[in-house]
């Protein structure tokens, strides 16, 4: 665990991420220009607009500029023959090691915006956990899906 | 040709007609029932009271009718019969469960009583195949009946293995809590703390029903009384919710034996209702030595199996094999009972000391940031927080200085503390099912990692905070397969 892992995901995925904080953040500017609306209805002082305003731009900038950027340089992995070796976290770097042999099953799945970029993310079932490696390139995926199967299928021996 | 007739024969001759169970059952499923959502139902209830006190009266009562009704209904619907070698048991009103187990395959009857039982003679049978997991329990049968179904069971196999209580134990080492123990374990339980706050919010509901003239003659009164008289009363109510509590861990653990047996612990316990537990070894994903706040300056400690899975073999989450061992008999008992486990007294490899700032500061931020406020607002009860912050620094020292790891060939022993509970765990490399090692920005300037062992069962996890990166890269390559 002193190196990071090798592989970095499709760069496509900050595409995708962008595009997905982006759904959220109309959701949210709705709410602001409703708001911004409402106060000049009602005549209410315009400070509560240009705060929310302000929260508005800063969260635009936070999740759709920046997280997913930092997000993709963080994300990293590497499939060995014994193990699954995965690294992510902005704030808090988390690296994982997962044993072959307590991989339950492995799958691929593929939302609407992974799908308009070709992009899917591979999901690891252990009996303790799930982990994802998320936006892959589709024949990367499920190509590695495939290896993880056929390489989790070794008997348990004791270790 | 003649053996197939002969066995057909013998399975006629063993028929056992179907039969109900005991009609208390229905007393016992709705029992059940009650106890099972009382929560629920009380919140709802009270909830209606306030509003219109009949409304939540019909509620109840038409809960209770039809709760009555389709308990009614269980039982008459709950047979159960043994025919063609196996034992038929068919119950649900609408949905029908049959079971069928084959004698063959039966691996214990165990008989079981609880108070209502005792009162009206009745048994609990549990009917268990050698699987664990799937069997059937009977739930109240007259003890004729059921020395009936056993010995029916029983004629077909004649070495099957049926418990027979007393044979069994006089081969297996079997360890039982002395009453000394017992109450000891119950004094230090920390239940009491949880008591109290269920009559803090106990007593903010009762507010509500009392008329308010009544409650404004009772404070008029009280007040009177000075408030020396409040303390009294406050103390005597905290003495006895503590014994309240001391008396449900003696009932909750009275006659506490475990038992070794060839594939499996045994363990049975309670004083009023008579608890059995088996815990099949291969199931123990780590065994934990619990030493909480109050039993750690006794040097006392409480052993528990962290289990897998949720099969009827193991009806607790994360059964305790032992509840009070004083520290220095916990070896011994390991060595007799899961001697894998045994063989803990090693010193670990602490931490590094640039954690020890992280330990002391989470500990103590909460009485620092209260601190301010405080003196500037009330300067006389500055000694308060100040008091806290001095024994929070303390407490996490001490947390620090007592988090630590040992890598010993396959397994792994760690020690840490868990909110007030002391924790030292012993864990096998295959157990674990996925190893972490997480690093906030300042970890990884300082070179400290935080690392974190998922085992499988409900909150099986051993997180050690703040070890040094090479420390958690050692364990990263004990259980990396990849050398």
């Amino acid at each position: 665990m002193r190196e990071q892992p090798q592989n970095k995901i499709a760069k496509d995925a900050v595409k995708a991420w962008r595009i997905h904080a982006g759904i959220f953040m109309i959701v949210l500017w709705l709410v602001i220009v409703t708001g911004f609306i409402l106060t000049i209805i009602y005549d209410i002082s315009y400070l509560f607009s240009i705060i929310s305003i302000a929260v508005g731009l800063v969260f635009v900038f936070l999740f759709v500029y920046l997280i997913p950027a930092l997000r993709y340089r963080r994300w990293r992995y590497e499939i060995f023959e014994q193990e699954i070796y995965i690294q992510h976290g902005i704030l808090i770097r988390t690296r994982t090691l997962i044993p072959m042999i307590r991989v339950q099953h492995v799958d691929t799945e593929q939302g609407p915006i992974l799908k308009r970029f070709k992009l899917a993310t591979i999901t690891i079932s252990t009996a303790a956990a799930v982990h994802n490696i998320p936006a892959l390139e589709e024949e990367d995926a499920s190509h590695l899906r495939d290896r993880i199967s056929t390489l989790a299928r070794v008997d348990e021996d004791d270790v | 040709m003649y053996d197939e007739e002969n066995t057909f024969e013998q399975s006629e001759h063993i028929y056992f007609p179907p039969k109900r169970i005991h009609p208390a059952d229905t007393l016992f499923s709705f029992i059940k029932t009650i106890k099972d959502t009382i929560v629920g139902l009380g919140i709802g209830a009270l909830a209606l009271i306030r509003q219109s006190p009949n409304l939540a009266l019909l509620f109840i009562g038409a809960f209770l009718l039809i709760l009555l009704i389709t308990s009614f209904f269980s039982w008459l619907r709950h047979t159960y019969r043994v025919e063609d070698g196996e034992l038929r048991v068919e119950k649900g009103i609408f949905i029908r469960k049959k079971s069928y187990i084959s004698i063959n395959r039966i691996h214990k009857i165990d008989f079981t009583a609880n108070v209502l039982h005792r009162i009206l003679k009745l048994v609990q049978v549990n009917v268990d195949t050698a699987a664990g997991g799937s069997g059937v329990t009977l739930t109240a049968l007259k003890l004729q009946d059921a020395e009936q179904l056993r010995d029916a069971l029983k004629q077909v196999q004649p070495d099957a293995e049926i418990e027979e209580a007393d044979e069994e134990k006089e081969q297996n080492p079997v360890r039982t809590i002395s009453w000394k123990h017992l109450i000891v374990a119950g004094m230090t339980s920390g239940s009491a703390g949880f008591l109290m706050l269920g009559a803090l919010v106990l007593f903010s509901q009762i507010q509500q029903f009392i008329p308010d003239s009544a409650y404004k003659q009772a404070v008029d009164f009280v007040i009177q009384f000075s408030i020396v008289f409040l303390v009294v009363v406050f103390f005597v109510a905290l003495i006895l919710l503590w014994l309240i509590g001391t008396l449900g861990t003696v009932i909750k653990f009275g006659n506490f034996s475990i038992e070794k047996r060839p594939e499996e612990l045994f363990v049975k316990r309670g004083l009023l209702e008579t608890k059995e537990l088996t815990i099949p070894y291969d199931r123990i994903q780590s065994i934990e030595i619990e030493q909480s706040i109050l039993r750690k300056p006794l040097k006392l400690c409480r052993v528990i199996a962290v289990t897998a899975g949720s099969g009827s073999s193991v009806r607790e989450a994360n059964p305790v094999i032992f509840p009070l061992l004083p520290y220095k008999d916990v070896e011994p008992f390991l060595k007799e009972f899961v001697p894998e486990y045994a063989d803990i007294d090693h010193t670990l490899i602490p931490l590094n000391k640039k954690g020890l700032k992280y330990y002391m500061l989470i500990h103590s931020i909460i009485f620092i940031v209260a601190f301010i406020p405080i003196v500037y607002f009330f300067p006389t009860f500055s000694w308060i927080p100040a008091l806290l912050i001095v024994i929070g620094l303390l407490f996490g020292r001490m947390k620090f200085k007592e988090t630590g790891y040992l890598i010993d060939d396959k397994r792994i022993i760690t020690s840490y503390w868990n909110k007030l509970t002391k924790c030292q765990t012993i864990i096998f490399k295959k157990r674990v099912q996925v190893y972490e090692k997480h690093q906030h920005k300042l970890q990884q300037v300082e070179q400290l990692a935080t690392a974190d062992f998922a085992m499988i069962g409900l909150g099986a996890q051993v997180t050690l905070k703040h070890l040094a990166d090479e420390d958690a890269n050692i364990i990263a390559d004990w259980y990396s397969r990849r050398n």
